[in-house]
């Protein structure tokens, strides 16, 4: 394999690892937000709704 | 001697280098007035600044020294180490670094005592063990780190390479305990963007040199063409990858940084920005390295590839960039490991076993006084070579394998697995711990391992975390589940009631 080759396909394998690990933190994220706010919803409505 | 005479600009931009480093470090000093100021930044490290301190602290003389002469030495090949590495950042990110950030204590050993805490002194025995077991692998570390030091400044200005290693002991020693985790995150920024731009910079100026990618190419195919293939066997470079791998998903220096962070959020952020610099970095060192055995074939060491290289190719001013690059290089991981080793015995051991009533200025001085003392040890060291074997690259993998044999299986079944208790865990650090050391020294000292395992096993790694995993497994099960209060921070389905009972 030419240089080039083995540059280019190290720098695909880069590529999957930091895509990877930028949607899995996304993901993660988005997970805990909604979370959050269903934990928030609880806590209203034992607290009477809010009002 | 030195190797060439120096330009003053050269001289004059590594010592303004130099001096913003102390200045960031006084500007820590001002900064800090507590134990959580001085080792985790007060936890208000965001994602760019943290990506790079992970870089920065992870990329050290191994890397800009050690590694690019093992790019010379060996060729483009060597660069599949990084999916390795990248592999524990992987392990680090689901199962580790956002766990350890909601813990959100200051030391990996305060994580020993509280998770194997039913050592009938409140973790406090299962801490001092961590401690200990850290202290000495950093020191190994660190000892590469200094001989790195040495090795440049005796090629730049020709002192003797004691004298040099005294230098940048001195300088990380100073900054360091007087400016703690802020100086050091701040410094390692700094550290990380200059290593990024001074190899970005020369690998053009390079390729131009010898006629881009396709000239090395044509040159090596003819007569050494393993140089851009691979000449490393398949089990030494899985060797280095379980050894980098392992390490980094359990490395006490930057579970460090990550508790310095803001949330967990910034943590997964991190560990993305820190894997774009190791892609760029990573790549341009390969590169560099194989440009510079055509242009320099016959280096006394490989270690000087990068030194020559920016006293030789690249200008003045571009020349000191890289240089201020490597020095960055040393010194941010120098940094990070003083203050974690040093917090081993400040933190962990006086703070907690000695005097547990100190008070906060007391604890900070404990600190800085544990620096200097953890500084000066590995210099000690260093100066005696032939113990650690000669390659820069080569310490740094011993000290990866240590790290990884005994903290990657504690650390993950901790986090995940219910049933492991503290016996288990303590045995586990100190039989993958004792497996590497033992491994080292039956291959690389005195020969007692037999051929045929070598062959097949490339890294001492291999068989400490295999023992850890099977001793922590085994004990674990042999013996009493951990109480409820081990396992509460880390399991929501666990609550501790007033009788000390599971829910």
């Amino acid at each position: 394999m030419s240089l080039s080759s083995q540059l280019l396909t190290f720098l695909a394998v880069a590529v999957v690892y930091i895509g990877f690990t930028f949607l899995w933190g996304w993901y993660k994220g988005r997970q805990e937000d909604r979370e959050e706010a269903s934990t928030d919803e609880n806590t209203v409505d034992t607290s009477g709704g809010g009002r | 001697m030195a190797l060439v005479p120096l330009d003053p600009l050269f001289v004059g931009t590594v010592v303004v280098y130099f001096l913003v480093i102390l200045g960031i470090g006084y500007y820590g000093y001002v900064k800090t007035e507590d134990e959580v100021d001085f080792l985790v930044a007060g936890r208000s490290i965001g994602p760019v600044v943290g990506g790079a301190t992970l870089s920065a602290t992870q990329m050290s003389a191994g890397t800009l020294v050690g590694t690019f002469g093992i790019h010379y030495l060996l060729g483009f090949g060597f660069i599949w180490i990084w999916p390795g590495l990248w592999a524990g950042w992987i392990v680090s990110i689901l199962l580790v670094a956002p766990q350890m950030r909601r813990f959100g204590r200051l030391t990996v050993p305060d994580f020993i005592a509280v998770r194997y805490g039913d050592d009938g002194a409140d973790g406090d025995y299962a801490r001092a063990i961590g401690a200990i077991l850290i202290v000495i692998a950093y020191t190994v570390y660190l000892s590469a780190q200094i001989t790195a030091g040495g090795l440049i400044f005796q090629s730049l200005i020709g002192v003797a390479q004691e004298i040099g290693m005294f230098i940048m002991v001195l300088t990380a020693v100073i900054y360091t305990s007087i400016g703690g985790m802020r100086a050091s995150i701040l410094t390692d920024f700094v550290q990380a963007v200059m290593m990024a731009t001074g190899v970005l910079v020369a690998l053009p100026v390079s390729l131009y040199f010898l006629g881009g990618l396709g000239g090395i190419n044509a040159i090596f195919q003819s007569f050494q063409p393993s140089i851009v293939g691979q000449a490393l066997s398949t089990a030494d470079i899985v060797g280095f990858m379980a050894a980098f791998g392992f390490s980094i998903a359990a490395a006490p220096y930057e579970i460090t940084r990550i508790y310095s962070m803001r949330d967990e959020k910034t943590v997964r952020q991190a560990i993305g920005i820190t894997l774009i610099f190791q892609a760029i970095i990573g790549t341009s060192v390969a590169l560099l390295g194989i440009s510079m055995r055509v242009m320099f074939p016959n280096l006394s060491t490989p270690d000087l590839a990068s030194v020559i290289m920016s006293l030789n190719v690249l200008g003045p001013i571009l020349g000191a960039l890289l240089i201020a690059a490597v020095f960055s290089a040393i010194l941010s991981t120098v940094d990070s490991v003083m203050i974690v080793s040093g917090a081993g015995l400040a933190h962990d051991i006086y703070g907690k076993l000695i005097n547990p009533d100190a008070s906060d200025t007391r604890m900070v001085w404990a600190n800085r006084i544990s620096v200097a003392v953890l500084g000066t040890i590995p210099f000690l060291l260093a100066l005696n070579k032939g113990l650690l074997g000669g390659l820069v690259q080569l310490i740094v993998v011993l000290q990866a394998s240590m790290m990884g044999g005994m903290f990657f299986v504690p650390l993950v079944f901790g986090l995940h697995w219910k049933r492991a208790n503290t016996l288990g865990g303590v045995t586990a650090m100190i039989t993958g711990f004792s497996t590497v050391v033992i491994w080292h020294i039956g291959t690389e000292i005195m020969s007692f391992v037999p051929e045929s395992l070598t062959s097949v096993i490339g890294d001492p790694v291999i068989p400490g975390v295999f023992v850890s995993f099977v001793t922590l497994v085994a004990v674990s099960l042999a013996t009493r589940t951990p109480s409820p209060k081990c396992l509460e921070p880390f399991f929501k389905d666990v609550t501790v009631t007033d009788g000390g009972s599971e829910e």
